[in-house]
């Protein structure tokens, strides 16, 4: 099994794990990491590639796009989606700025 | 029957895989340089990561869990020859992907409503699965 997914930095302060969730994705609080997930469900032989610079290129692109289209976008999305979106991505990129998101390429295997 | 958080992603995802316009097109193309429909953090470059990864070949099974319009499972099997299964909950993205099937002439991959807590799907029916986003 391969993945890729949004996660909450290691070793944050409690302050800083709450901004991170608040700026990610809805289900990125998850209780347990990654890798302790992928154990228990019978995963062995896991490997974690760093994608984060990745992902904040994407994220920023997907905030310079949209806001170059953003009329054009507006008429076929609607001013709350938009602006939703739009949002979410600003939170994205400065939670990724500060060190408290990162992205990961997960490989396992069945043990 | 469905859970909160899936009732959740049937309304918020629905209504954006509805949304299928030529600037969103565009916008896609830009950002992920895809046309699947795509509207995530997944760009082709990452897609190719998961192909070196898998290293799939002709006649394969992958699934691909929680694939929105078809990506990049879709893609996986365009680019690999395998044959893939994309599943996620919301309607119109499965209809994009079977859409995007048969314009593919994937003809031995198929698109299926389903929530990924109870995949009907036998133990041993796939090589590989993938997922891009779900856990987050």
């Amino acid at each position: 099994m391969t993945f890729l997914t949004i996660l909450v930095a290691p070793n944050l302060s409690p302050s800083q794990h709450r901004q991170a969730v608040r700026a990610g994705p809805p289900a990125v609080s998850a209780r347990h990491d990654h890798r302790r997930l992928l154990c228990a469900a019978g995963f062995g032989d896991i490997e974690e590639i760093d994608v984060t610079a990745d992902y904040l290129k994407t994220v920023r692109a997907w905030l310079a796009h949209a806001s170059s289209r953003e009329g054009q976008l507006r008429a076929v999305m609607g001013d709350a989606l938009f602006e939703d979106r739009q949002n979410d991505r600003r939170g994205q990129a400065s939670a990724i700025e500060r060190d408290l998101l990162r992205r990961s390429l997960f490989v396992a295997r069945v043990a | 029957m469905p859970t909160r958080d899936e009732v959740d992603v049937i309304q918020r995802f629905g209504q954006r895989y509805r949304i299928a316009t030529p600037v969103t097109a565009e916008l896609e193309r830009a950002v992920l340089g895809t046309d699947y429909g795509a509207n995530g953090y997944a760009p082709l470059t990452q897609a190719e990561m998961l192909i070196d990864v898998l290293a799939l070949r002709t006649g394969d099974r992958l699934l691909d869990v929680g694939a929105g319009c078809g990506w990049p499972g879709l893609y996986i099997a365009t680019r690999t020859g395998c044959d893939v299964v994309v599943t996620d909950l919301p309607m119109p993205g499965m209809h994009r992907a079977r859409e995007r099937i048969h314009r593919d002439g994937l003809t031995a991959s198929s698109a299926v409503v389903s929530t990924a807590r109870h995949l009907p799907f036998r133990p041993g029916s796939f090589d590989a699965i993938v997922h891009t986003d779900v856990l987050c």
